[in-house]
Formats: structure tokens, C-alpha cells, sequence
């Protein structure tokens, strides 16, 4: 099957409202600001009410309370708010259980934020080169949306053989997924971002997190699997055989990633570990 | 004449959840200590059959010499400064370490060729050196692979379980 006809096969979608979609849109766009944040919210109450939930999230610390999105737009500014509001905007979608892969509810919502957190971080420490924060932010967050998709089409059968390529034949989840559905999480996470007509960059970014081309400008793909391996380590990880992954050695080595780093960035993403999980309690 | 009988029911057991890059110790035998998502991180038990009484760590990284300022913050984000603490914690609430039956769980890990992810691995080995530099001995392991694992300690019993996604509950 290939990923086209995975998308149409399925019942279901995830859930992720036109106003979320415009919001992820304006990552393509240099002369993106505040007030488009504004204009798509307006559209989209639900979602302004989940945005003004996560700006006065005890993570946050803001000094007083948010009762608007001007006033959001006001306190934080562009960036940040338009990355909570594309948080907001994904966040249920990705917090459901997923049986096929063994995910519990949230799981996959807590790899994902910290992934985002650790690509973010990553842009923001190799600055030579590296695509902005907010767009290897929110590759970071989509990188696992595919898995939404591909676990609808995934029966019994399906599950039985691919549980054998993991654990009898010590196959990545990649090459299992391939093995046993001729298609992957990646490919048809990046074909459901090609039909929502999202921004280039984020797709090849999703298509290529296991396996990074190595040739693209800025390296969205390479710094994606960076930071999905990251987060691997820390613990935020979702779902049976969660580390059955390989790491690509030309990634570490253009990113010249020494352990010593990456022990660094581990105790900076302990912290916003521990924020996501306190949050997720309170939530 | 009529027999009195007289129920006592236990009331349900605690849950005691131990977040990552901390520690937990207790001597209250309805209480569970439990870890959740140990990645390449280590999850190492502590118990004293003697005293009833158990410690969890949910530690991090190897070694607290790349981080000193926050090793003396947080000891538990660290192999060598945090089974110190653990181990303080444990004698504190009246354990005994030499009579400690010690198991670890946890250092999961990616395929890694270049070896830069390769952190469950050097958790293991400095968990080691800390142990023989302490003359203990760990009971049981189960480390390694490339499974997610939750670690609960049963304080009553001293049983260590481990459970996985998609996977059944094993002993330890």
C-alpha cells in the first residue's frame, strides 16, 4: 500500500482544525506577524480557549493573567505565541491512544513536545546553517503525525508481523513498518502534511526523520532526527520497542554532536521534561 | 453462644511516583515506589528485607563532572552523585545498604554506530564503579535493549516488576 492510499483508506483524519493549519501555514511566510495569529484565532474559538489555557500554564510563569489573545500577542510576542498556539492546535490530535503501536493516551503528545523542544534547542545552538527555531520546532512536534494515520490500517495480522520483525528478526520499526505495509509512519505523515498544503521544508523534514537525506539547506531532516533521538534518551519516548530506531552516523558527525553535548542538551530537556509532565498532571 | 469476628481491611495501596532526575525512600509498607519511562536512563532499586524498607532512583547521565553546579543542585540527574544521595536516603529512613538487595532496570538503546547516543551503556558502567567503590552488589539486571520500561518496588515484599509497553509484567 502505498502512502496515498493509506490516507485514503482510513476513516478518520486527525483532528486538526482549518485555523490550525493556516497557523502551521505561516511558518512558509517571511512576512508572517502577530496579526495573522490573530486573524485565523478569531475563526477558531476552541482553539483560542486552549491557547489561553497554555499561556497561563504554571511553565510559563507569566506575571499576570492572559484573558486575550491580544494581550498574548502582547506579553510574548510573535514567536512564542505562535508556537503555543500551533502546540494548542495539534495537542489533542496527538494525545490519543494508540493501540497498534502500544501508545497511551499522552504518550505520543510527550514525545512530540519534547522533540520539538529538543530540534528547537538544537537550531538554536548550531547556528551556522540551521533552519529557524519555530519551523524545527514544529518539525519536531509532526514528526510522529503519520503514526495517526498508519496505526488506523494496522489489523491484527499486521500488528502480529510486525511485532516478529521487532522482536524475532531485531528490525528497526521503520524497515518493519516497510516489511509488512509497504509503506511507513514517515512517508504518510509527509503525505498528510502534502494534502493539509503545508510548507515544504516541514514535509521533507517528516518524510526523512528516520532517514535523512543529507543534502538539504537548511538541514530541517538531519536536525529532526537529532532531536527525535534525543528525545529517545531522555525517557519521552512512546509505545512498545520505542528505541528499535537507528541513529544516522552522517548527522551526528555534520552536526559534530560529541557525547559531551549531547549530555548537555539530556539535562536541559530533563527540565522541560519535567514541566511537560506536571503540565500533563494538571491537565 | 455467638462467635465475634472482626474484619480489618488493608486499605489500597499507595503510589509513590518517582519523576526522572529524582529519588524516593520509605519505610511504609502500603506504599509502592514506581518510575515511569526509563529510556537510557536507570532505574535502581534499593531494599532492606530486614527493615521493610525500599529507595528508587531515576537517574539520567553517567557522570556529574560535565555539570558540577548542577549536580549540587539536582545529585539524582547523575550516576555518582545520585545513588550517594539514594544511599543517604536509605540509611535515613532505616535501611540498611550491605544487607540491600539492589536490582536495576533501564539503559536502553538506539542502534548507534558512532556511539554518540550511546548513554544507557555508560550509565551501566558508571553505576558499576560506583557499586564496587561502595562494595555492593547489584541481585538482579535486566539493562539494555531498546524497550521503554516503568520500575515498581514493593515496599511490603521488597518484588521489583517491571512492565513495558505491548509487553507482559515481569518479575525482577
Amino acid at each position: 500500500m502505498t502512502a496515498q492510499k493509506v490516507l485514503q483508506a482510513v476513516p478518520a483524519l486527525p483532528a486538526v482544525s482549518p485555523a490550525a493549519l493556516q497557523l502551521i501555514r505561516l511558518l512558509g511566510r517571511e512576512d508572517a506577524d502577530g496579526t495573522d495569529v490573530l486573524r485565523y484565532l478569531k475563526h477558531d474559538p476552541s482553539l483560542t480557549a486552549r491557547l489561553l489555557r497554555l499561556c497561563n500554564s504554571a511553565a510559563l510563569g507569566l506575571p499576570q493573567e492572559v484573558v486575550s489573545v491580544d494581550q498574548a500577542l502582547f506579553l510574548l510576542g510573535y514567536r512564542t505565541l505562535h508556537q503555543l498556539a500551533v502546540q494548542a492546535a495539534v495537542g489533542d490530535a496527538l494525545s490519543i491512544a494508540l493501540p497498534p503501536y502500544a501508545i497511551e493516551p499522552q504518550t505520543l503528545w510527550r514525545h512530540s513536545i519534547v522533540t520539538a523542544r529538543a530540534a528547537e534547542l538544537l537550531a538554536e545552538k548550531c547556528p551556522n546553517e540551521a533552519p529557524p527555531p519555530d519551523l524545527a520546532f514544529t518539525a519536531g512536534l509532526l514528526h510522529d503525525i503519520g503514526k495517526l494515520v498508519l496505526a488506523q490500517v494496522m489489523d491484527e495480522p499486521a500488528c502480529a508481523a510486525i511485532r516478529h520483525a521487532l522482536e524475532v528478526e531485531g528490525q528497526t520499526w521503520i524497515e518493519a513498518e516497510r516489511q509488512v505495509l509497504q509503506t511507513d509512519h514517515a512517508e504518510v505523515g509527509a503525505a498528510l502534511l502534502e494534502r493539509w498544503e503545508l510548507p515544504r521544508p516541514l514535509i521533507h523534514a517528516v518524510a526523512a526523520h528516520h532517514q535523512p537525506c543529507g543534502a538539504c539547506h537548511p538541514p530541517l531532516c538531519e536536525l529532526t532526527h537529532l532531536a527525535d533521538c534525543l528525545a529517545h534518551v531522555v525517557g519521552a519516548d512512546a509505545g512498545m520497542h520505542a528505541l528499535a530506531q537507528c541513529v544516522d552516523p552522517g548527522a551526528a558527525e555534520h552536526w559534530e554532536l560529541q557525547t559531551e553535548q549531547v549530555e548537555n542538551l539530556v539535562v536541559e530537556l530533563t527540565e522541560h521534561l519535567t514541566q511537560v509532565e506536571a503540565s500533563l498532571k494538571a491537565s | 453462644m455467638a462467635i465475634s469476628t472482626q474484619w480489618v481491611i488493608a486499605p489500597p495501596r499507595k503510589t509513590v511516583v518517582v519523576k526522572v532526575a529524582d529519588a524516593a525512600a520509605s519505610n511504609d509498607t502500603g506504599a509502592d515506589l514506581v518510575t515511569h519511562s526509563l529510556g537510557s536512563c536507570l532505574g535502581v532499586t534499593l531494599y532492606d528485607p530486614v527493615t521493610h524498607v525500599g529507595a528508587l532512583l531515576h537517574v539520567m547521565l553517567p557522570d556529574s563532572s560535565i555539570d558540577p553546579a548542577r549536580a549540587s543542585q539536582n545529585p539524582c540527574l547523575f550516576v555518582d552523585t545520585g545513588m550517594i544521595r539514594l544511599l543517604q536516603m536509605f540509611a535515613r529512613v532505616g535501611g540498611v545498604a550491605a544487607r540491600a538487595r539492589i536490582k536495576v532496570a533501564g539503559g536502553a538503546q538506539m542502534l548507534d554506530e558512532k556511539g554518540v547516543f550511546r548513554i544507557g551503556e555508560r550509565n551501566v558502567q558508571a553505576l558499576q564503579q560506583v557499586l564496587a567503590a561502595h562494595s555492593l552488589a547489584v541481585a538482579a539486571w535486566e539493562v539494555g535493549g531498546v524497550l521503554s520500561r516503568t520500575l515498581r518496588l514493593n515496599i511490603a515484599t521488597g518484588e521489583v516488576t517491571i512492565q513495558s509497553p505491548g509487553q507482559p509484567t515481569r518479575r525482577l
